[in-house]
């Protein structure tokens, strides 16, 4: 009928050097199970991290990882690779596990409260964070991300620990350029005076 | 530059990125040679990105691509439908082709029945009308008897041309097509003549949707190849449909996706398997339409993914 329209759209750019996985992709749309087995390896690790570092709780970051792949599975097909598999991938993830804890905010484990927007930092010269003592820092870090919003654990994830360009995490999260940028700084600088604030 | 409302603490932290164009970085330059307070900050904020990368994450569970395998297996439902269109679609020709001409006979007996109530006349004309456009346009196998379970879906859906031709059924063995065409006849017979209130019973949204098939292929004057070409999220939600006649059926989910524009397409490689991507804020309206429609499976909540302005929901269509 003509409005199935076929999928190979003239206009799709495709970056051949960026996107190792193309030849699994295609195996795997062509139903080769195994290729699709070997991207789940290849992108589980990475997917696992950072579902972990927006959830912050081991048995709904299974559930939720598990969930991605199952969707990437699902979605394949409709993959056209304009953007980078990961991206695709980790903007699957991202979102599953945002929404995750929005259904789970209902019943949050947490006893804190969250962490306010932060304003401007005190007056008061702050406790340097690079005198604390590493385990003190980590623990500060770990009691103070618990507080953060998943949405800003999210960003912070992406650019700190997954090493990802601004491009790309706007590319993921599905924000502008801008956005990606002042969420950044707003999640750090809440960080940042949480920590320093201590317990 | 060292009161507290000048400090760029923005640009400060995408400086700390290298993500800044070279003129706000060489004004941040600046700003840090003469602002402490920023200096600090940006010492700050490297120990915070180093600490927040080394954080520990726990081991990934060596089973979780296994499960993740067993999960995929277990969620592969769609495979036994596909079989089920492609093994018996000659089966289905076959009665599509004995339903055709048990229609015929139907017809031209039909003069010879009682006069029926006036309501029942127009409405047999109109329904005899119908049937006359779709076959002769496409001759799709149609399994007629199934009509008398819902025969007001095919009030709206009958005058909608064709989008493509199908091709004609193979003929049926000459005994099978007796037996069957008396059968077939005798369930027209006995079609209770529909009351005229259900055949007014159009529903709105599929009067707009097919108005929306027949018009140049635009919703509000928007192409609507450009309505949710590229980026989506799915439900997550198979929904089911079982239909008599899977052309009009299809014809229906396109004319409620374009409704709320959107689109349809095939979801490879199901073949059973139709997919409405439809604007985010439209996905309640769309859901209620389909449910009004008989689709089934969508009771539950549905929660796409947010960052997504479009959304893609399934519907798997099995064959009455």
């Amino acid at each position: 009928m003509a409005f199935f329209r076929p999928m190979s759209d003239p206009g799709i750019r495709r970056d051949p050097r960026t996107d190792e996985d193309a030849d699994l992709v295609a195996r795997a749309k062509g139903g080769d199970r195994r290729a699709f087995d070997l991207l789940v390896e290849r992108h589980l690790p990475r997917v696992w991290r950072v579902v972990y570092r927006v959830l912050r709780h081991r048995e709904d970051t299974e559930d939720v990882v598990q969930e991605v792949f199952v969707t990437v599975h699902r979605s394949l097909r409709d993959y056209r690779g304009d953007a980078k598999l990961s991206t695709w991938l980790h903007r699957i993830a991202v979102t599953r596990a945002l929404n995750h804890a929005e259904r789970a905010a209902e019943r949050v484990r947490r006893s804190s409260e969250p962490l306010e927007a932060a304003g401007e930092p005190p007056a008061t010269t702050p406790t340097p964070l690079h005198a604390l003592e590493a385990k003190e820092l980590r623990k500060r870090l770990a009691d103070c991300l618990e507080r953060v919003p998943e949405a800003w654990r999210a960003v912070l994830a992406l650019r700190d620990a997954e090493e990802m360009a601004y491009e790309e995490i706007a590319a993921v999260l599905g924000l502008a350029l801008g956005t990606v940028r002042s969420r950044l700084a707003r999640a750090r600088a809440l960080l940042q005076e949480c920590v320093e604030a201590g317990p | 530059m060292s009161e507290p409302g000048a400090h760029p603490r923005e640009l400060i932290s995408a400086y700390l990125d290298d993500e800044l164009a070279v003129e706000e970085r060489q004004a941040v330059d600046r700003h840090l040679a003469l602002c402490e307070r920023c200096r600090r900050d940006l010492a700050s904020l490297k120990v915070l990105a180093r600490a927040v990368a080394d954080e520990p994450v726990p081991d990934l569970p060596p089973d979780l691509a296994e499960r993740i395998g067993r999960r995929i297996d277990a969620s592969a439902l769609p495979f036994p439908k596909r079989r089920r269109y492609l093994v018996p679609a000659s089966i289905a020709a076959t009665i599509g082709a004995i339903g055709l001409l048990a229609v015929v006979q139907w017809r031209q007996r039909a003069p010879e029945a009682p006069a029926p109530r006036p309501e029942a006349v127009a409405e047999g004309e109109a329904g005899q009308d119908r049937k006359q456009d779709a076959p002769a346009q496409a001759p799709a196998p149609r399994i007629e008897n199934k009509a008398k379970e819902e025969p007001e879906r095919k009030d709206v859906f009958a005058p909608v041309p064709p989008a493509a031709p199908v091709p004609a059924p193979e003929p049926a063995s000459p005994p099978a097509a007796k037996a069957d065409e008396r059968s077939y006849a005798a369930d027209a017979e006995a079609l209770p003549a529909p009351p005229l209130e259900r055949a007014r019973e159009v529903d709105e949204l599929s009067a707009k949707s097919v108005a929306g098939l027949r018009s140049t292929g635009s919703v509000g004057g928007i192409p609507n190849a450009v309505l949710c070409a590229e980026r989506w999220v799915d439900t997550a939600v198979l929904a089911t449909w079982t239909v008599s006649d899977e052309r009009s059926s299809v014809l229906d989910l396109e004319g409620i996706a374009r409704s709320v524009g959107g689109r349809v397409e095939r979801v490879d490689p199901y073949p059973a398997q139709l997919a409405l991507v439809v604007p985010r804020a439209r996905l309640a309206e769309t859901v209620a339409a389909l449910k009004r429609h008989g689709v089934t499976g969508l009771d539950g909540t549905i929660t796409p993914e947010e960052g997504f302005d479009c959304v893609r929901q399934r519907v798997s269509l099995t064959s009455r």
